[in-house]
């Protein structure tokens, strides 16, 4: 029994950390990719005919 | 490859590559634990050798995205590539996670094998050091806040820590070491039987994907990143032009 508890919590730390890390990644791009949206839309609008 | 050398080549890739790899990434993981849930148990480690399963690839990652991030940094440092400091940074956090799960799910393994969670031998040490490097590294980019001079900063502290890549490697060969040596990556056939070497690979070809996914994104971010700043400059330096 001994052993489900080191694999269960290997598997749950790296999937947490992996998680996080995909998180992280997500939220700053779709950050970034809004406030570059944001401010080059107007511009992009104003441009075409 | 140098034709994405531009910052908008790139992105019109990184935009058709990223869903695909995600997707691949997503699948090779998911075989690779049904994989790693079906092998049987070995006759020393028994149900334990299934952390092998992610802790060898989470190590290989650490070694593979160290080197990826050096030549990176040498790419920005030394040929003034223009997406060679970005490509190091991107990867730097992804690296330090894999580090991170390696030395985790190494003590995780080592406390019902060995009998004890952490042994200051070559290869724990210098895994240890790797991932304060990659910290290392990480607070450069925090703390400076000019990217030219955090870039080429961060460069060097890149550079000179690949020192620790040979040393992690081949530690378990030229010390006497508590780690087991080299089982997959020999220069003979790998030492594994098929049952836990498949697994092992498929977790190892899923991490890579799920690496390069990650950085794809990272990669794209910080060039919004680049372009906000260099716009939001081009707005401050034309109102203080204006004003004068």
């Amino acid at each position: 029994m001994e052993h489900v508890f080191y694999i269960g919590l290997s598997y749950g730390v790296t999937g947490v950390i992996l998680c996080l890390l995909t998180a992280n990644t997500l939220s700053a791009f779709f950050s970034f990719r809004k406030q570059i949206d944001d401010e080059f839309k107007p511009e992009d609008s104003a441009n075409s005919p | 490859m140098l034709t994405y050398a531009n910052p908008n080549r790139f992105m019109q890739l990184a935009r058709r590559l990223t869903r695909p790899v995600w997707g691949l990434s997503l699948a090779c993981l998911i075989i690779g634990l049904y994989m790693a849930f079906s092998a049987p148990a070995d006759y020393q480690q028994g149900m334990t050798v299934r952390i092998m399963f992610i802790h060898v690839p989470a190590a290989w990652m650490s070694l593979f995205v160290y080197t990826f991030l050096t030549v990176s940094s040498i790419f920005g440092l030394v040929f003034r590539h223009p997406l060679g400091h970005v490509a190091a940074k991107s990867a730097a956090l992804i690296g330090a996670g894999f580090t991170l799960i390696t030395l985790i799910t190494g003590a995780l393994w080592g406390k019902p094998m060995w009998g004890t969670w952490w042994v200051w031998d070559a290869r724990l040490t210098s895994v240890l050091v790797l991932f304060f490097i990659y910290l290392g590294y990480l607070f450069i980019w925090k703390a400076i806040e000019d990217p030219l001079q955090a870039g080429r900063v961060s460069s060097v502290l890149a550079i000179v820590g690949f020192v620790n890549v040979p040393i992690v490697k081949f530690s378990v060969d030229w010390w006497n070491t508590l780690h087991q040596p080299a089982s997959v990556s020999r220069f003979d056939a790998p030492a594994l039987h098929s049952d836990y070497l498949w697994p092992l690979l498929v977790m190892a070809l899923g991490f890579q994907l799920l690496f390069f996914a990650l950085w794809l994104l990272r990669m794209q971010t910080e060039i919004f990143k680049q372009k906000l700043r260099v716009r939001r400059l081009g707005l401050v330096e034309t109102s203080n032009g204006t004003a004068s």
